[in-house]
């Protein structure tokens, strides 16, 4: 109740983990810390789905739906038709501009 | 940046470095990153440099505003536009950490309430003129229509943290979107009613 953010898209398979530590280091939240023998998903629930986990992670254990939590763009997307924004480049759009080629999130606009 | 992308097609090894300059040439003495460098903060001095950006996207939209209401309602129903608007621009990133719960949108709601408190009881309790039920329904109408146009200049702010997420964001804006349109609409549908039946001005 009145919290939105108790759940996301974040997905661990300590399965695949090869224990490389990179998630832990790349998490800006502490989502993740280093294990024994797997990282070990410690705050699944601060995730701010930015995708840099899943981006340094060699074997795919970590999934995520990346993206943007602005509000603004989600809008400005759902008015204009346009695709949502994500993080991160070469993914086609930039949070604030979508005809940017390398994503930079936000220095013109609000992101 | 994928780390192990950047290897396997340059050969260089990536370093993830500290997020913060000050903590550089901590840094750059061993090339370690502590967990704590890599932790990103939302302290007030970074909520602060982030008014003048969010003052900008509001200005020209709060001068048209500001001044459209004054002609048409008068100088209180203006100072409660721009207040509502200046609520959510510069009042909201500075106390986002202390407002009750985690969803913008619900603080947003209770920063616009407390902002349009004074406008209802100046309506209520103040000498304005008119009959009661007329300054009722003024009263109505700030309570109405301004929290939710700080809700919604706060629900913007979800893309200025460094920690919202895209899912949650989403949520939000499926949640509460129709409060604030059902809420400042009725506010907005009240007003016209007021003046058709008074005229335009007094308030």
């Amino acid at each position: 109740m009145l919290n939105s953010y108790t759940s996301n898209t974040l997905q661990y398979d300590p399965g695949l983990c090869n224990n490389c530590g990179m998630c832990s280091i790349v998490c800006p939240h502490g989502v993740f810390a280093a294990g024994e023998r797997v990282a070990q998903l410690e705050e699944g629930q601060v995730c701010m789905e930015c995708g840099a986990c899943q981006r340094n992670c060699p074997t795919s254990a970590i999934k995520v739906d990346s993206g943007v939590g602005c509000a603004a763009a989600m809008i400005r997307a759902a008015l204009t038709g346009k695709k949502e924004a994500t993080c991160g480049p070469a993914i086609g759009s930039s949070c604030c501009s979508e005809d940017r080629e390398t994503a930079s999130c936000c220095d013109t606009e609000r992101g | 940046m994928s780390s192990h992308e950047v290897r396997r097609r340059s050969g260089f090894r990536v370093e993830y470095g500290p997020v913060r300059v000050i903590d550089l040439p901590e840094y750059l003495k061993n090339h370690r990153a502590t967990p704590e460098m890599r932790r990103v903060r939302f302290s007030l001095p970074d909520r602060l440099v982030l008014i003048p950006v969010e003052l900008i996207h509001v200005l020209l939209p709060m001068a048209i505003a500001g001044a459209l209401v004054f002609f048409v309602l008068g100088i209180l129903a203006s100072a409660g536009t721009v207040a509502a608007i200046l609520a959510g621009a510069v009042l909201f990133p500075i106390m986002l950490p202390w407002l009750p719960t985690p969803d913008f949108s619900v603080k947003g709601f209770i920063l616009g309430g407390l902002v349009a408190l004074p406008f209802i009881l100046r309506m209520l309790l103040g000498g304005a003129d008119g009959v009661w039920w007329s300054r009722a329904l003024w009263a109505l109408i700030f309570g109405l229509a301004m929290p939710p146009v700080t809700a919604y200049l706060a629900l913007n702010f979800t893309g200025s943290t460094p920690f919202t997420s895209r899912s949650g964001v989403r949520r939000e804006m499926f949640a509460y979107i129709p409060v604030m349109v059902l809420a400042f609409g009725t506010g907005i549908v009240l007003t016209i009613v007021v003046i058709l039946v008074y005229g335009m001005g007094g308030v």
